[in-house]
């Protein structure tokens, strides 16, 4: 099966480093350098590789409870319901993960966007 | 010292057994609640033998698990007519699942990707979304197979053109979700076009500090209040009176798609185990279908369906699993890569997902399914 050949496999090991990122904003593709962990396929800002420490913006966000229908059942998807819900900026965007080789990823980020969490992430750790 | 070393091994040697049993016990009550609901527990029956070959142990329940597994004779009668296969072409074929944001635009991507898949063609889903209102002037059910006849009659921009992961999306979501910015104008033209009030009337009420200029001007920035009241008061009916799309006009061309002509939308209703052949004979003959069903079912199975919650995806393949003795269809979901979304129990990568069939049955998660079948 084609879409099951296509999963991009990132490697396991930590890496944090400055790789391009790129994402559509207004109809025109924006080209970024950031700093970056991947992990297990989702991906991370330095500060957040531990989403639980007290360095990353969203380490508190766990302890409140969420209601299973604000985030499954309402409209939108769950994870970027979360992310709006706990005042984070959800993102759509790519990092190439080796050259030319550019791999779809989804962020929340940080109010002042300087932090930013994997959405994937963010959403296996919401208890209900 | 010898005794208390002997507490502790012993605690820390158990608790993992107890954790065990406990959760050998959590899935037999699965088994017994679903008997008294009449909902099919072969999934459960599996899930319950793997667990204990898993952890080496027998469970208290094991000889009526067993007993339960000897009476139920769906995967002996069903194996066979489950084969493999997965329907999807190019260009789904190659590409994760999109995401519909925090917006209320699942069917919007449900039927970019029914008409995608049937005419290798690929609407913008967002744009669809956004313009909803012009597509379907009447909701309510059948939203999807209502879209593919509106982008069929009308056209739409497509996602090369536009886009449907735009940051711009998620960005302006923060401060004014785009679907109530939409029912707001839609609000506007009614209150015109029914004659309650004149254009200037509407305008004054809706833009006079109200939210819908704030978010206008949000929306679209750079956009002055006075240029925006101009473009609202030029609309009429007759024309394109949608100002998001009209806006959106002058960036993206729309097209018509002329293999969809030749398609027109055919439902099956409230899907249970009766009628379930009939989504089997169509996964069969190689098409993808739409469902609006209750999404409650994707993080928690063991749920009491809500008859108007309403969400769509599509049913994209079939298998048999060995694993768990069960036919299981494969779900496209417009929430994106995260298999985080999903219950833990369905396989999952890259945002598809599989699902045995007992739960889809279980009426009525689906209130209705939609493909695209020639025209006769």
């Amino acid at each position: 099966m084609k879409v099951l050949l296509l999963l991009a496999f990132v490697e396991s090991a930590l890496a944090c480093e400055v790789r391009p990122i790129r994402y559509i904003h207004n109809s025109k593709a924006v080209l970024k350098s950031i700093s970056v962990c991947i992990k297990n396929n989702k991906a991370s800002s330095e500060d957040c590789q531990d989403m639980t420490s007290a360095g990353c913006f969203a380490s508190g966000w766990m302890k409140e409870k969420v209601a299973f229908n604000t985030l499954v059942k309402s409209v939108g998807s769950p994870g970027f319901n979360l992310c709006h819900l706990r005042g984070g900026l959800p993102q759509l965007y790519e990092i190439e993960v080796s050259p030319k080789k550019w791999v779809n990823f989804e962020r929340c980020q940080s109010a002042d966007l300087k932090q930013f969490v994997d959405i994937d992430d963010l959403i296996s750790k919401v208890t209900y | 010292m010898r005794r208390y070393l002997f507490f502790f091994t012993s605690i820390f040697s158990l608790t993992p057994v107890f954790a065990s049993e406990e959760k050998l016990e959590a899935i037999y009550q699965e088994i017994k609640k679903f008997q008294t609901m009449s909902v099919p527990y072969s999934l459960q029956i599996e899930k319950y033998l793997r667990y204990e070959k898993e952890l080496g142990i027998t469970g208290k329940h094991h000889n009526l698990v067993l007993e339960e597994k000897r009476k139920d004779s769906y995967p002996q009668t069903r194996r066979a007519s489950c084969s493999n296969q997965i329907n999807l072409k190019e260009p789904l074929s190659t590409e994760a699942p999109k995401n519909q944001d925090s917006v209320n635009w699942c069917f919007a991507y449900t039927a970019a990707d029914l008409i995608a898949n049937e005419t290798g063609i690929e609407p913008s889903a967002a744009y669809v979304g956004l313009n909803t209102l012009k597509y379907i002037p009447n909701p309510g059910d059948g939203f999807i197979g209502k879209i593919v006849n509106g982008i069929k009659k009308n056209g739409s921009c497509m996602e090369e053109s536009f886009n449907s992961s735009d940051y711009k999306f998620s960005e302006k979501y923060k401060d004014y979700e785009i679907a109530q910015l939409n029912d707001d104008l839609m609000k506007f033209y009614n209150l015109v076009n029914a004659g309650k009030k004149t254009k200037e009337e509407a305008v004054d009420l809706f833009c006079s500090g109200e939210k819908m200029a704030v978010s206008l001007q949000e929306f679209f920035p750079g956009m002055k209040e006075k240029d925006m009241i101009d473009l609202i008061m030029k609309f009429n009916k007759d024309e394109d009176v949608y100002i998001l799309a009209s806006m959106l006009k002058g960036k993206c061309p729309v097209k018509k798609i002329p293999a969809l002509s030749n398609l027109t939308p055919k439902y099956i209703d409230r899907l249970t185990k009766n009628n379930w052949s009939q989504l089997d004979k169509m996964i069969s003959q190689g098409k993808i279908l739409g469902i609006e069903y209750d999404s409650g079912m994707l993080k928690n199975y063991d749920f009491i369906p809500d008859p108007i919650s309403g969400h769509a995806s599509s049913i994209v393949g079939r298998r048999w699993n060995d694993k768990t003795n069960s036919c299981e269809y494969m779900l496209r979901n417009s929430w994106g890569k995260p298999c985080s979304n999903y219950h833990e129990d369905y396989e999952c990568s890259n945002g598809h997902i599989w699902i045995a069939e007992s739960f889809f049955q279980y009426s009525p998660v689906i209130r209705r399914a939609v493909y695209l079948d020639k025209v006769k």
